[in-house]
């Protein structure tokens, strides 16, 4: 199979899905790289594609892939939407029912049914793994590079970078 | 393969830093996410590192580790086994695409040879 060329507009809106992958953003990075995955494969001839990757990860594999990564969306669409309403997502400790206000015990509710989604979603997900490999494999974004822009710093406040105060010089 | 590379390497630095701040939850999962960038790089140069079993494996322990909170103490161990035996993966995986990007680099010529100046491209190329 010929490596793709891929228009710079949906190169660079791949970059930065792949860069808030990478980013040590609060979220749930696989989102990103689900994203990613679907911004590139319109340029790909499916049946072509099928016939490859069957011929790398061996037979019946790619429609395997695509039942999967069709649940994996599932999946994500219903951790997300638990995880964007959590106030703190810093998961220090397990939590109680026993909570003091209304807010906390939503809060908390929230939480569990973010952990019961979650962990529905493995460590090592292999099959979207090999299927972003094997399209950034097949295209001309192999040889691009992300911009540093793209990876954001943390955004909890205990892990924000410290900004220096020019009218204290020396402290920091 | 140069982009696989930077988001191997982002990966393990923002791995490394979880672990300074001992986020181990969130530093496992960075550390899994290059471990399986590695893992279909290799796959798709045609070198198998994890079967499937390995990977069933890796998953339940740290379904353990994450959902259910274990603290027991054979689970951290088993923890780091797999982290250190995953951490060849990730060297290997750089082994092979160093080999692949000598491969892919071009010839260089020097043109500022006496004998080079003042032609075109194409005419040096029918010199060599």
């Amino acid at each position: 199979m010929e490596i793709k060329s891929i228009q710079p507009l949906i190169s660079q809106m791949f970059l930065t899905k792949v860069g808030l992958f990478c980013s040590e953003r609060l979220s749930i990075d696989i989102v990103h790289l689900n994203q990613a995955i679907d911004l590139l494969l319109p340029t790909f001839d499916l049946e072509e594609a099928e016939i490859e990757y069957d011929k790398k990860f061996g037979e019946g594999s790619w429609k395997i892939v695509m039942k999967k990564k069709g649940k994996l969306v599932k999946r994500l669409a219903e951790s997300k939407l638990f995880y964007d309403t959590l106030e703190n997502k810093s998961f220090s400790k397990r939590v109680s029912i026993k909570a003091k206000s209304l807010t906390e015990t939503i809060q908390e509710i929230l939480q569990r049914f973010f952990h019961k989604t979650s962990s529905k979603i493995a460590v090592m997900q292999m099959d979207i793994y090999n299927l972003f490999v094997f399209l950034v494999s097949y295209s001309q974004v192999q040889r691009m590079q992300v911009r540093a822009e793209y990876f954001k710093n943390l955004e909890q406040k205990d892990n924000r970078s410290i900004k220096l105060d020019r009218n204290k010089p020396g402290i920091h | 393969m140069k982009l696989i590379r930077q988001l191997v390497e982002k990966k393990l630095e923002s791995y490394q830093n979880y672990s300074i701040k001992k986020y181990t939850i969130r530093y496992i999962w960075q550390f899994y996410q290059a471990v399986n960038l590695c893992v279909s790089f290799l796959k798709i140069n045609g070198i198998q590192t994890l079967s499937d079993s390995e990977i069933k494996n890796r998953n339940k322990l740290y379904n353990k580790i994450f959902v259910k909170r274990s603290n027991k103490v054979n689970h951290s161990k088993k923890m780091q086994e797999y982290m250190n035996q995953d951490l060849e993966i990730i060297t290997l995986a750089f082994e092979v695409a160093d080999n692949l990007d000598v491969k892919n680099t071009f010839n260089k010529i020097d043109f500022e040879k006496d004998e080079f100046i003042g032609l075109l491209a194409s005419e040096v190329e029918e010199l060599i």
